[in-house]
């Protein structure tokens, strides 16, 4: 087995000479290869020395490494040393050694029948990512893979019961493609078969991830449509031509909804006529957040909105008067005391005992009283600009009171306003003459459906700007509990209260 | 300085109008008092004047208004605001600003002038009304009577000729009733600003007042000399207005002039009566406070003593005493006396630190369900949609007989339906005391619950009393309402300062001048008539009564 | 100490208190976009340090310092608890199993909820970025009077319609505390049983209706008594209070720094999808090792 060792150098600008000394654990041998020394009698031993490029500039190579026949089980350890003329450098690298039944069998079978020398093909080098030419993009990153995001698919997927992954809505193209240089020296001419997977960069255990195409679209060339092979790898077949170098350009399937963003190692084996060749890449996973990316971009064209429209606000004030000026601001206090101020407080006392979950108790104040607050208040005051006062002086308040001039706040006033005044304004709340109860149900929901939509741009922009993860069930769970359920209620509560008020307000 | 003409106003939403055909005038530097019920359209008539019913809609108005010979009634309100001040009823909710000199200032900021002038008008109002030096105080710290003074100033600042006060003391107490209407005697005097008062409580403020109209459904029925008041008003005694107990006191006894002069009262019950020998008085006597040879103890409190977290004097010290079945008791005292905290402790709102207080032999944190406690603030109470629903709250065992009944007693039937909280004040005082009757509770606790309430509100609240004590039923009610203590309770404690310094009969304590000025409280005038006619001391006309024929 | 103070500008006058209201916030707004900016965690820890270095020159109190403790770890609980469980990075490793995804309906919907020991060191570190932003908000809130922050505003040309608004919510706010009480009070009185005593949730609506009642009297009598003194004649920008110019110039040094950091990242992320420029390698560099 070969075991990769990759070197960055420092942001010096000169190239460096550095000796590199791997010293392997008893029961193991290095093999010869081009470049390595065996340093003593055991082969435990190797040495090379690699001239390390400015800059961050990289070197790597393979050892390969050859337990002894009954070795045992267990752990071991290997040390790679360093040694330049101004650092020195050491890592132990630690790992379990297990004889597999299939490596043993082969091992016999090669021990009977195989002539090695006839066959001795192996893998070069692994690069990733390239293009479908195998062009590779100085300016991308090395071994990172980016994916799409699949958030809103993976959602409704989940919604519609299609479960998380939905093969045919989603594999269209390879997420990028791997360029597989093969050594060759005995010119052998030979179908072999390709293999990667994803490995725990910690335990080294078989990951989900990748996938395997199981019938290719021909007219599109690469790209996947039907049903999967196999599951948490990725395979093709690769075809030896009788040339001493040969590479091979590999499509690289990635499972979008179950992979996970992170630090892999990519195993690649290459398998035939009774031998297996694996080389382990260390790779990177990143996630492209285009759903969160998409939130923070509508929040802020909801914030450029509600900016543009702010000059109409003394108007609203003309309009409803002193008394709807200030029956806003009372409101708005109210708001900020009964929600604001004890979600801020208990919310986190609850965030103890509950975790995240606590938003669905906080909810019944921010969801349900909100609403009652908001509906009963353009009950009594049904002139567009009045909600968005509201927001403004609860915002503001929240900044004023407790120092909470976050932008991540405005956005979210923004987002809030921009979206509930469109609602309104598009269910013609504003511009019917009586507000009968059918009609306030409809808009008690559409409210619900609205503030479902606000939470999900939230707990977006949450993830986007905080860095935060959060399931899709659970921005789920929130957008129907916190959004639908609570703020419908809510909006209705406020009607039937809204409606109670009108007697008070008198003339 | 005011001349209102033919004046009337329709609200749009209103098919009858509010005001109709007012006339009424106002000299430079005179005093008048507005009296009448809730509801009568006083309310809008401040608002006509101050300019405030353009802004309510386009409403259907006649007639003319005059200030300083102007016709002011197309004026916008900012522009009258120059000329009249208007201070509503509760200073708390007139005050908007976090100190003291922004909200005196505010006026002055709206019409654009320099801070520095600002700064010397505010210094030189809040002296002019009391409160010098308190610019930088938060509102938060003032204490009522110095948020009334603040309105006040808030207003005096522009420095207008008419000042109108809509039920200015309805929320104080009768030493801070006395205390307001000197600081406005003196800016009457000082300042020659003219003065209209709307307030119902006549009783506490016609020595003020030289002139007095009365309205009643959107007109005036009465405007002239306060003297010759009472002979208008006694054909209306449903106007709401609270007469003085003197002219109570001519009109049950009869007498040819109805006056608040003891002197003359006292002249012409010599005249015309007969005084009523000792012995049957005091039988008499007996027979008004019958609840008191009952004698079944229903609560007793034993050495209660209650220090609140972080004060070193305790609030309650050592305060035993027993409250019979039967028996209406009233709690009197100066603020900070000790009185909410000790009816806290017996509603169960505050837990018993120290000593033991019993209801019907159980410790009272286990017999909370036989009590009813009505608060200061009754409005906060209202929770449900209707009163019916009100009445019920709560209260599966209330059968539909007994709701009607009920509501019959609070005369509330044709409001079954409506939503408490857009009925009138009195009628609110009402829902909730019938939602407290309604579970029948042995001990019916009332704190302060006649503040602001009109006449008539006030009889009918009596009346429930009463008749709730004549079914057994036990009533401690905090009070600074000498009259209504007097003509409603059996017994008075009085508390100062944490301590009992008086617990006796009614008449007993009421009658103790000095006892009621160290309790902050304003002695009945009928004392001093039954002092001059050399009778035992008389607290209520009834008592006066006993002893005149 | 009660909780209206706690929340309340303090009496004295430190740096911090005299410090302008525009000054203030024009930092904290700054600040919470570099929290926001910065990924790296030496960096995110260096700014939360300096949040708490500015409390301690401001000389908060120890009350404070345990009350901003509280929320502070409280804060961080949260960021924990939920990356805790939804940690979506590898490696990671599964702590605890809450819902084992061959449970029925919930496994399948949520596909297993763990609790993953790389996700409660990612929620700690990501965490700092609001407890950055809560301990320099209660900074400015314990230094600063709402007024001196309401000057500031209403220097931006706040419209005083809005203002007013703003201080009228201010003003009342203590009351309506006082008032909830109260009707929370009533709800107890009124209920018949124990257990109906406690249950304010349950009740909301029926607690909403009297103090909605009160605001709307309230609203009714404030208005009548500020048109009277001329509401709606106020114009913008009448007050200013001096600005040092050593608070301008603290301000513009921030801001551009800020502007920097925003725009190196900015050019970094670039870099990742495509846009890459060798002259800003300098740039790449620079926030790689400290954003």
């Amino acid at each position: 087995m070969p075991l990769y060792i990759n070197l960055t150098s420092f942001d010096i600008a000169q190239a460096q000479l550095a000796q590199i000394k791997v010293t392997l654990p008893k029961g193991f041998v290095a093999l010869p290869n081009n470049g390595w020394q065996i340093a003593n009698d055991q082969g435990q031993q190797a040495v090379a020395m690699w001239q390390l490029p400015g800059n961050y500039g990289q070197n790597f190579d393979l050892l390969y490494i050859k337990p002894q026949e009954q070795l045992q089980a267990g752990e071991y350890k290997i040390l790679v040393e360093a040694t330049c003329e101004a650092w020195q450098l050491k890592q132990e690298i630690s790992f379990n050694y297990v004889p597999s039944d299939k490596t043993m069998q082969v091992q016999k079978a090669a021990n009977v029948v195989v002539d090695k020398s006839q066959y001795n093909w192996y893998i070069q080098s692994v690069n990733l990512p390239v293009d479908a030419q195998g062009n590779k993009d100085d300016r991308a990153a090395a071994n990172v893979i980016y994916v799409r995001d699949t958030t809103l698919e993976g959602f409704r997927n989940r919604m519609t019961g299609d479960g998380a992954t939905n093969w045919s809505a989603v594999f269209n193209h390879p997420a990028t493609f791997v360029m597989l240089e093969m050594r060759n020296p005995q010119k052998d001419v030979r179908v072999l078969k390709f293999k990667a997977e994803l490995l725990d960069k910690n335990t080294g255990k078989l990951v989900p991830g990748l996938m395997t195409a199981g019938k290719v679209v021909d007219e599109e060339g690469h790209g996947w449509a039907g049903e999967t092979g196999a599951a948490g790898e990725t395979t093709a077949m690769i075809s030896l031509d009788g040339k001493k170098n040969q590479t091979f350009i590999l499509p690289l399937y990635v499972d979008y909804f179950t992979v996970l963003e992170g630090d892999y190692n990519l195993r690649v084996t290459v398998s035939g006529n009774g031998q297996e060749k694996i080389q382990e890449v260390p790779i990177a996973i990143t996630k492209k957040h285009n759903v969160g990316l998409g939130a923070v971009g509508f929040s802020f064209l909801c914030a450029l909105l509600a900016l543009a429209s702010s000059y109409r606000l003394p108007g609203c004030i003309k309009r409803i008067g002193a008394r709807g000026a200030i029956t806003v601001a009372l409101f708005a206090a109210l708001a900020f005391g009964g929600i604001t101020l004890p979600t801020t407080l208990l919310g986190d006392l609850l965030h103890v005992f509950l975790g995240p979950f606590s938003g669905l108790v906080t909810g019944i104040l921010s969801g349900v009283l909100q609403y009652l607050l908001i509906v009963s208040l353009l009950t009594l005051f049904r002139a567009p600009g009045v909600l968005a006062l509201m927001f403004f002086v609860k915002y503001m308040l929240s900044g004023l009171m407790f120092g909470h001039f976050t932008p991540l706040g405005a956005l979210s006033t923004c987002v809030s306003v921009v979206v509930l005044e469109a609602v309104l304004y598009l269910c013609g709340f504003y511009r019917v003459q009586q507000l009968g109860k059918h009609y306030m149900m409809l808009v008690a929901l559409l409210l619900g459906l609205a503030d479902a939509a606000v939470t999900f741009i939230n707990l977006e922009q949450m993830m986007f700007f905080y860095r935060l993860y959060y399931a899709d069930w659970y921005m789920a769970l929130y957008m129907l509990i916190n959004g639908l359920l609570y703020s419908s209620i809510g909006a209705w509560l406020g009607f039937k209260t809204g409606s109670k008020l009108q007697q008070v307000m008198g003339e | 300085m005011l001349k209102i003409e033919g004046f009337s106003y329709r609200y749009q939403s209103r098919n009858c109008f509010t005001l109709k055909n007012i006339n009424l005038q106002l000299k430079p530097g005179e005093m008048l008092l507005l009296a009448g019920r809730s509801g009568c359209g006083k309310s809008t008539l401040i608002k006509a004047i101050s300019g405030l019913l353009g802004s309510e809609g386009a409403g259907e108005l006649q007639g003319s208004i005059y200030l300083q010979n102007e016709n002011i009634t197309n004026w916008a309100p900012e522009k009258i605001g120059q000329l009249v001040g208007t201070v509503y009823q509760s200073p708390d909710d007139q005050l908007f600003a976090m100190t003291v000199a922004d909200e005196v200032g505010f006026a002055l900021e709206n019409q654009g002038l320099e801070p520095q002038v600002i700064a010397r008008e505010v210094s030189d109002t809040l002296a002019l009304v009391g409160l010098a030096g308190f610019e930088d105080y938060s509102i938060h710290k003032l204490s009522g009577g110095q948020r009334q003074r603040l309105a006040l100033a808030s207003i005096l600042i522009t420095k207008p000729r008419l000042l109108i006060l809509d039920e200015p003391v309805s929320q104080m107490n009768p030493q801070g009733v006395q205390s307001f209407l000197q600081l406005l005697l003196r800016l009457n005097k000082e300042e020659k600003i003219a003065i209209l008062m709307i307030e119902h409580r006549v009783n506490e403020l016609y020595n003020y007042f030289t002139r007095l109209a009365v309205m009643d459904e959107g007109q005036i029925i009465y405007d002239g000399s306060m003297a010759e008041a009472w002979y208008a008003l006694t054909a209306r005694q449903d106007v709401g207005v609270r007469e003085p107990q003197n002219v109570k006191l001519c009109r049950a006894l009869g007498l040819p002039r109805l006056t608040t002069d003891g002197v003359q009262i006292v002249t012409m019950i010599k005249e015309q009566h007969q005084i009523v020998g000792e012995i049957k008085a005091r039988a008499n006597r007996k027979a008004l406070a019958p609840a008191m040879l009952q004698e079944e103890v229903l609560l007793k409190a034993d050495s209660v003593t209650f220090t609140y977290p972080g004060s070193k004097e305790p609030t309650l010290k050592f305060l035993s005493f027993e409250l019979h079945r039967g028996e209406i008791v009233g709690l009197m005292g100066f603020n900070g006396a000790g009185k909410s905290t000790l009816m806290n402790l017996l509603g169960g709102l505050t837990k018993l630190q120290q000593g033991s207080i019993t209801l019907d032999c159980l410790p009272i944190a286990k017999a909370l369900g036989k009590i009813g406690y009505l608060r200061q603030e009754p409005d906060l109470m209202l929770l449900a949609d209707t009163v019916r629903e009100e009445l019920c709250w709560k209260n599966s065992a209330l059968g539909e007989a007994e709701l009607q009944a009920l509501l019959s007693k609070l005369n509330l039937q044709q409001y079954e339906h409506d939503f408490p909280l857009a009925l009138s004040k009195g009628q609110r005082l009402r829902v909730v005391l019938g939602a407290m009757l309604a579970k029948k509770p042995e001990l019916l606790l009332l704190d302060e619950p006649t503040t602001g309430q009109d006449e008539q509100s006030l009889q009918e609240i009596k009346q429930l009393l009463v008749d709730y004590k004549e079914q057994g039923g036990t009533v401690f009610i905090c009070t600074h309402d000498v009259e209504l203590a007097a003509e409603v309770t059996d017994r008075i404690i009085v508390l100062r300062q944490g301590e009992i310094i008086a617990d006796a009969v009614a008449n007993r304590v009421l009658s103790d001048v000095t006892l009621l000025e160290e309790g902050g409280l304003t002695p009945s005038s009928l004392l001093e008539i039954a002092g001059e006619l050399k009778l035992p001391p008389c607290v209520t006309i009834e008592e006066v009564q006993q002893y005149v024929r | 100490m009660s909780v209206r103070q706690l929340w309340e500008g303090a009496d004295k006058k430190g740096w911090a208190e005299e410090l302008n209201g525009r000054t203030k916030l024009i930092m904290l707004f700054l600040f919470a976009i570099l929290t926001i900016t910065v990924d790296n965690p030496r960096t995110l820890f260096l700014l939360f340090s300096v949040t708490l270095l500015l409390h301690v020159a401001a000389g908060t109190s120890i009350y404070k310092w345990r009350v901003l403790a509280i929320l502070l770890l409280l804060g961080l609980w949260g960021s924990m608890f939920s990356q805790a469980l939804f940690f979506a990075q590898t490696p990671r490793t599964p702590l605890l199993t809450i819902i084992s995804p061959e449970c029925p309906y919930l496994g399948q919907l949520t596909g297993g909820l763990y609790v993953y020991r790389e996700g409660i060191l990612y929620g700690a570190v990501q965490g700092l970025r609001s407890a950055s932003m809560l301990a320099l908000g209660l900074l400015v809130c314990w230094t600063s009077d709402p007024r001196q922050l309401l000057q500031a505003l209403l220097s931006w040309r706040l419209s005083p319609q809005i203002a007013f608004m703003l201080v009228t919510a201010i003003r009342f706010l203590p009351v309506m505390a006082a008032e909830t009480g109260e009707v929370i009070t009533a709800l107890q009185l009124r209920s018949d049983s124990q257990k109906g005593r406690s249950a304010v949730l349950q009740h909301l609506p029926y607690i909403c209706k009297p103090l909605l009642a009160r605001c709307l009297r309230r609203a009714q009598t404030l208005a009548l008594s500020v048109v009277s003194r001329g509401f709606f004649l106020a114009s913008v920008g009448q007050r200013r209070e001096e600005w040092l110019l050593r608070e301008k110039l603290c301000c513009l040094v921030f801001l551009g720094f800020t502007v920097a950091v925003v725009a190196s990242k900015i050019i970094y992320l670039l870099s990742e999808q495509g846009l890459y420029f060798g002259f800003f390698r300098i740039i790449y560099d620079w926030t790689v090792l400290y954003l």
